[in-house]
């Protein structure tokens, strides 16, 4: 695999300082958005909105953000990471304050959904991985990407209490605004990535053939392993959203008190943490493919293992414990697997299509769990199906080739 | 500091601790002034025990409704304005009129959209 340069970056932008700016701006960038349910209530009172109206915003939200995911990777491959995490922190920023003053319907869904949905394709964490890619060293970039999705997800469980600290203390629309004035530390942070800019870059480790865009994404799809990977992380979506969505309504239904309920939400974000972080440590030191087969087992077993038993208070706290372990443990080596195969010129893009299909599976997963429950009156068969796609993801991540896809060599061979 | 577990601790350190500032400012911005009555949330000093609180709460004129999954705060009730101040007077920390602190997941695709849960959280009318 060819290496254009690794001369050194600027000064001041050492691996240390881009790894500190990039969790910063991991952790910005997904915190707000777990505070949005937190506004939901005063937004709905204050305008006399239904749910429907909020629920619409975040649909927006979450399907720009996946199908953004591509074309904000390829601006970061061509233009480097700098622009498009500045970029999305400023669309991020101004979507927060729309939402605050947003007196229409229109205009929320053009804040709330629109603005920030595609500031999270720009600044959330499959971009911080990008650039990671470019400007940590090769044997610290498995560690680089765990670090980043755990501050993801560290981002998750602390801007909750404080987004309801700050609706307490300053009232709702005050509390958006200061969300979106935190969101513009974003462009500031990018500036770490700047020595990173351009797939023609002399600074920096690119690695992988330059052989444009189009040709990138016919050669990924043509690549048996990078369909599988992407179809195993359609699973993954699927999941988290489902759990995310149905558990505390299914766990309150089963007896198990709100409070615990809400919590163990809260106690799968905290695993979340050390689970990501331990993923991208052991993704340096051992097979990426057999890490994402033995989550996505696991999964399927803890899950099997939950439905079956008894839901008690003690059943909950481990499932929940044992599923934030497992939670976003597969980015890492997911998205190692991409660079692995492809090298990191076209990764910000590749990995967005990764993302797509996670976003696809978060989609479905979220709607079936409603449609079935309404069908059905239960949620099994959606537990079930999760259990079986668990085990769809762990056997089709098995044959996947770790190594650099063959038509990448070839195109490097070539140049 | 090189790159590993010793940076990610130190990285994670110094984000609690900026965090805690951040929640400690606001919270002090969220409490109640002294003169407030009805629904409050009382917060006692941690290790405070169940019997200490249930006597503070009942000689600041006003009574236990529940307790919270935080142990040292209560939800409480007082009929007569003052009460928050009372309540200090007997040892609370401070009084807030929502619950400030909870859980929240948003996972990379959802965000819930119970428009309940910050009536659960909201004390005060």
């Amino acid at each position: 695999m060819s290496l254009n340069s690794t001369a050194a970056a600027p000064t001041w932008r050492t691996p240390a300082v881009v790894i500190v700016c990039g969790c910063l701006i991991a952790m910005l960038a997904f915190g707000p958005r777990s505070s949005m349910g937190l506004f939901i209530g005063p937004l709905s009172e204050t305008r006399g909105w239904g749910r429907d109206v909020f629920a619409l915003a975040m649909a927006i939200q979450n399907i720009l953000w996946g199908a953004g995911g591509p074309f904000a990777g390829a601006l970061a491959d061509r233009y480097g990471p700098a622009p498009v995490l500045a970029g999305g922190g400023v669309l991020y920023a101004l979507g927060l304050w729309l939402m605050s003053v947003a007196d229409t319907q229109l205009l929320l869904h053009l804040g709330a959904g629109v603005l920030i949905g595609l500031g999270l394709a720009g600044a959330s964490f499959g971009i911080v991985i990008a650039g990671f890619a470019r400007m940590v060293p090769a044997e610290k970039r498995s560690w680089s990407m765990g670090i980043a999705t755990a501050a993801g997800s560290m981002g998750q469980f602390l801007f909750a209490p404080m987004g309801q600290a700050f609706i307490a203390a300053y009232g709702w629309q005050t509390a958006l605004v200061l969300l979106s004035g935190s969101m513009l530390l974003v462009p500031v942070l990018a500036n770490a990535f700047a020595g990173s800019g351009g797939m023609n870059n002399s600074n920096v480790a690119v690695t992988g053939a330059n052989i444009g865009f189009m040709e990138a994404i016919r050669q990924a799809f043509r690549h048996r392993s990078y369909v599988l990977l992407v179809a195993g992380f359609f699973v993954c979506g699927f999941q988290l959203a489902f759990i995310t969505t149905h558990l505390p309504p299914y766990l309150t239904a089963a007896g198990i008190s709100p409070g615990l309920a809400a919590w163990s939400l809260a106690l799968i974000g905290l695993f979340n943490v050390v689970g990501s972080y331990a993923s991208g440590v052991l993704g340096g030191k051992m097979s990426k493919r057999y890490l994402l087969v033995a989550n996505y087992f696991l999964r399927g077993v803890a899950t099997a293992v939950f439905i079956l038993v008894p839901i008690t208070p003690v059943s909950v706290v481990i499932y929940a414990a044992a599923m934030g372990l497992l939670w976003l443990s597969t980015v890492p080596p997911t998205s190692g697997l991409v660079a692995l195969m492809f090298g990191t010129r076209y990764l910000g893009m590749l990995y967005g299509f990764a993302f797509f299909s996670h976003q696809v599976g978060a989609f479905i997963g979220v709607w079936l769990g409603g449609i079935l429950y309404e069908r059905t009156g239960s949620y099994d068969v959606v537990w079930w199906m999760s259990v079986a796609l668990a085990m769809f993801a762990a056997i089709v991540h098995w044959p996947i080739a770790e190594k650099p896809a063959p038509s990448l060599a070839g195109a490097e061979a070539k140049a | 500091m090189g790159l590993g577990h010793g940076f990610a601790l130190a990285l994670g350190g110094v984000v609690v601790a900026v965090w805690l500032g951040l929640m400690g400012v606001s919270l002090r911005q969220a409490a109640l002034p002294e003169e407030t009555d009805g629904l409050v949330l009382a917060v006692f000093p941690p290790g405070t025990s169940d019997d200490a609180a249930f006597s503070a709460m009942v000689n600041a004129g006003g009574e236990p409704v529940r307790p919270t999954w935080l142990g040292f705060a209560w939800v409480a009730r007082g009929r007569e304005a003052g009460f928050v101040g009372r309540l200090k007077n007997e040892g609370a920390v401070a009084a807030f009129g929502e619950l400030p602190v909870g859980p929240a997941l948003g996972g990379c695709a959802v965000v819930s959209v119970d428009d309940k849960r910050h009536e659960i959280y909201k004390l005060q009318p």
